[in-house]
C-alpha cells in the first residue's frame, strides 16, 4: 500500500471574481522513500496540493489516504495531532520561530509531542550536525544566513521521524550554493534513513535532483 | 519549558513597547500600594487616635451595667480584678471609672453629657484626654467638687478656670439631684465632638453625689472601692520608634481579641464567677473603628482593582497588537502541530508574564516609598483643623501594608488572564495556511 493516496481530490476557491480549480479531480500515490518533486508554473495548483496532503487546507471533494487514514474525515483537533505526529513541513520562508535557538527550533516539534528535553536535545544536536549546523545550535535565527535558516527547517522537520516531509519552494530564496548545499541534505536523508520528501518548485535545481516529477498544469496532472 | 521560554523572549521582541507596558504597571502598582499605605496610615491614625484619648484599648464592666446601664450595677469583685490585673504582664495600665448620665448648665447654657467619675492618676495613665489640659490642671484628689471640661464644650457654655456649673443626674435611688461643680480644668480631646460630650469629675466625689457608695454599702478603704467599668491598654511588646509604636499599638491590638476570652489569663477565674464580667475590645466598645478598618480594606482593593483594570485594557491592546504582528508565526505554529490549547497557553503565559514583570518593580517601589515616609511623616499643611474634627494629627504616618501584597498579586493574574482572552480568541481563530500568506 502507498504511503499517501489521493483520490479525486478538488479543491475550489470562492472569489469575487468567480471560482478558481486549484486542484482539479487529481488522484495519485506517492511511495515511502519517494524524493519527489510537484513541479508547473505558478498559479497551477502545488501548493494548494501540497496544503492538501499535509493537512493543512481540506479538499472539496476527494479524499486524502495517509498510512491508510483519510485525513479528510478528520477532526480539526485530530488533524493537528495527525500533523503533528506524521508531517514534517519545510516552507519557502523558513519560518523559525525568531525567538529560540536553531537548537530549540529543532527540538521545538518533539517538545509539542512531549518528549523529554535530554531526548529532544540529543535528537536536535544529531540533526543539526547532519544538516552541519552543530556549531550554530545556539544561534538564533537571524544570526544565520537563509540557507542556514532553512537548513534548520529541515532539521526541525525531520526531528518527530515523521512518515513524510513537505516542503514548499524550499530554495526559492536561495542562492545557489545554497540550494546545493540544501539538496545534498536532503538527498543525503533520503537515502540514508528513507526519508520521503515531496517538494513543490519550479527550481530546476530541485527538478534535476528529483527522481519522480509529478507535473502539474490548471490543477491536474499533465 | 519552551512555552515559558518563548513567552518571555517573545515578551521582548518589541523591547519598548513592552517596557512602557511594564513601567506603567509598576507606576499603577507603586501608586496603589502607596495610597492604600497611605490610607491606612490616616484611618490607624485616627483609630490610635480614638483610642488613646477616650477608648482604651479594652474595658471590662458588669453583665448587667452593659445589658442596662443601671447605676447600681457596679463592677463585681473590682479588689480581686485590679488585684488580678496588676500581675498581668499584658495589661499595661488600667483606670476604673464612674458613669453616669447628666445635664450640665452654666449661666450662658446647658448641655447633656457624660460624667466620668475618675481616679486621676490612674485616668491619666490610660487616656491621653486626661493629660492634654491645655488650661488650668486635671483633677488632684477623688472627693473635691471640681470638674474638667472638653475646650468645646467650654466654648459653648462660656466658661473658664474656676467658674461654677451645675450637674443634674439621677442618683441610684431614682432621685434627681443637682450638684455644684468648680471648672478646674479644660482638656483638649482628640475630637470636638467628645469634648462637648465628655467631662471629668472626682470618682468619690459623684459616687457619694449619686448615694452609690452609702446606699450600697461600700467601704472606702483600699485604693479603687468603686467602678462601673475598668478600662485598661494592652503592653505593646513591640517599642521600636515613635512612629512606628503607633503602628504596633494598632497591630498588637488587631490580632488581640478579647470579646470572650481576653487572653488575659489573671481574668479566667473571675469570669466563671455568679456574676459575670464583660470583656470588650475596643472594636466592640467602639465598632465604628472597627467598620472603618473593614470599609476602608474592602475600599482600598476596590480602588487597586480600578487601576489595574485600566492597566489590563493597556496590556490587551499591547498583545492585540503583538498578536496581528505575529499572524504569520502563529500561523506556522498551528501549521506544525501546535494545538489550540498549547496556543493559548502561549499567548495567556505571554500576557500574565508581561503582566507580573512590572508588579516586583511596583510593588518594591511602593514598599520602598512607604519604608520611608512611616519614618519621616508627611505633614498636611492648611488642613489641621479639620482633621483634628476627626481626631486626626496633621502629620500622617503611612503604613507598610504587607497583607496587600498577595492580594494585588492575584488581582494582576487575574486581571492579566482576563485581558489574555480576547487576544488568545483572535489567535486561535487564525487559519493557518491564511495566517502564513501574510507578509
Amino acid at each position: 500500500m502507498a504511503l499517501i493516496e489521493l483520490h479525486n481530490v478538488i479543491k475550489v476557491y470562492e472569489s469575487q471574481s468567480g471560482s478558481i480549480t486549484a486542484v482539479d479531480d487529481l488522484s495519485t500515490s506517492f511511495d515511502e522513500g519517494e524524493f519527489t518533486a510537484i513541479v508547473g508554473p505558478s498559479g497551477c495548483g502545488k501548493t494548494t496540493l501540497l496544503n492538501a496532503i499535509g493537512g493543512l487546507d481540506r479538499p472539496n471533494k476527494g479524499q486524502i489516504h495517509i498510512d491508510g487514514v483519510n485525513i479528510v474525515d478528520l477532526k480539526d483537533r485530530d488533524l493537528i495531532d495527525f500533523r503533528l505526529q506524521h508531517i514534517g513541513f519545510v516552507f519557502q520562508a523558513y519560518n523559525l520561530i525568531p525567538v529560540l535557538t536553531a537548537l530549540e527550533n529543532t527540538a521545538f516539534i518533539l517538545e509539542l509531542q512531549g518528549v523529554n528535553k535530554k531526548d529532544r536535545d540529543a535528537r536536535a544536536m544529531e540533526l543539526l550536525e547532519a544538516v552541519g549546523l552543530a556549531d550554530r545550535a545556539n544561534n538564533r535565527p537571524n544570526q544565520l544566513s537563509g540557507g542556514q535558516q532553512q537548513r534548520v527547517a529541515v532539521a526541525r522537520a525531520l526531528a518527530s521521524r515523521p512518515r513524510f516531509i513537505l516542503a514548499d519552494e524550499p530554495t526559492a530564496n536561495l542562492d545557489s550554493k545554497s540550494t546545493e548545499t540544501l539538496l545534498d541534505i536532503m538527498a543525503q536523508l533520503n537515502d540514508k534513513e528513507k526519508t520521503t520528501f515531496i517538494f513543490s518548485t519550479h527550481d530546476q535545481r530541485v527538478i534535476d535532483r528529483a527522481r519522480r516529477i509529478i507535473p502539474l498544469e490548471d490543477g491536474k496532472i499533465k | 519549558m519552551h512555552t515559558i521560554r518563548m513567552a518571555w523572549r517573545n515578551i521582548w521582541r518589541s523591547p519598548w513597547r513592552s517596557a512602557v507596558v511594564i513601567g506603567s504597571m509598576s507606576l499603577g502598582v507603586w501608586a496603589g500600594i502607596t495610597m492604600i499605605g497611605w490610607a491606612t496610615g490616616l484611618n490607624d491614625a485616627r483609630t490610635v487616635s480614638m483610642l488613646d484619648d477616650n477608648v482604651g484599648h479594652g474595658r471590662m464592666l458588669s453583665a448587667d451595667f452593659a445589658e442596662s446601664q443601671d447605676p447600681r450595677a457596679i463592677l463585681p469583685h473590682l479588689p480581686a480584678i485590679i488585684e488580678n490585673l496588676q500581675s498581668d504582664s499584658s495589661v499595661s495600665a488600667f483606670a476604673p471609672r464612674v458613669l453616669v448620665q447628666a445635664m450640665i448648665q452654666s449661666g450662658s447654657g446647658a448641655a447633656p453629657m457624660m460624667v466620668l467619675g475618675v481616679y486621676p492618676e490612674a485616668e491619666q495613665s490610660v487616656f491621653s484626654a486626661a493629660r492634654k489640659v491645655v488650661q488650668g490642671r486635671f483633677l488632684k484628689d477623688l472627693e473635691s467638687d471640681e470638674v474638667v471640661i472638653g475646650e468645646e464644650l467650654a466654648k459653648r457654655l462660656e466658661v473658664g478656670i474656676d467658674d461654677r456649673v451645675v450637674l443634674t443626674f439621677q442618683d441610684v435611688l431614682g432621685e434627681v439631684h443637682s450638684a455644684l461643680y468648680y471648672v478646674v480644668g479644660v482638656y483638649d480631646g482628640a475630637s470636638n465632638l467628645l469634648e462637648e460630650m465628655m467631662l471629668y469629675v472626682p470618682v468619690l466625689n459623684i459616687a457619694r453625689q449619686m448615694q452609690l457608695v452609702d446606699s450600697l454599702g461600700i467601704a472606702e478603704n483600699g485604693r479603687f472601692p468603686v467602678a462601673h467599668e475598668l478600662c485598661f491598654r494592652v503592653r505593646d511588646p513591640y517599642a521600636m520608634d515613635a512612629s512606628l509604636d503607633r503602628l504596633n499599638v494598632q497591630d498588637s491590638l488587631r490580632r488581640w481579641n478579647v470579646s470572650k476570652r481576653s487572653g488575659i489569663e489573671s481574668l479566667d477565674p473571675l469570669a466563671l464567677e455568679e456574676s459575670p464580667l464583660v470583656v470588650r475590645s475596643w472594636r466592640s466598645i467602639s465598632p465604628e473603628l472597627g467598620y472603618a478598618d473593614e470599609v476602608m480594606a474592602q475600599s482600598l482593593l476596590l480602588f487597586m482593582t480600578i487601576i489595574l483594570l485600566a492597566m489590563a485594557f493597556g496590556i490587551l491592546n499591547t498583545m492585540l497588537m503583538a498578536i496581528l504582528e505575529r499572524t504569520r508565526e502563529l500561523g506556522m505554529l498551528m501549521a506544525i502541530g501546535m494545538n489550540k490549547r498549547k496556543l493559548f497557553a502561549l499567548i495567556v503565559l505571554e500576557t500574565i508574564l508581561l503582566s507580573f514583570a512590572g508588579l516586583p518593580i511596583g510593588l518594591a517601589l511602593g514598599h520602598s516609598t512607604l519604608a520611608i515616609t512611616s519614618k519621616t511623616g508627611i505633614t498636611l499643611k492648611g488642613v489641621e483643623k479639620g482633621m483634628a474634627e476627626f481626631g486626626i494629627d496633621s502629620t500622617i504616618y503611612p503604613v507598610i501594608v504587607p497583607e496587600y501584597y498577595l492580594p494585588i498579586a492575584g488581582l494582576v493574574f487575574v486581571l492579566a488572564f482576563l485581558s489574555a482572552l480576547y487576544p488568545a480568541r483572535k489567535a486561535l481563530k487564525l487559519n493557518p495556511i491564511e495566517s502564513m500568506r501574510v507578509l
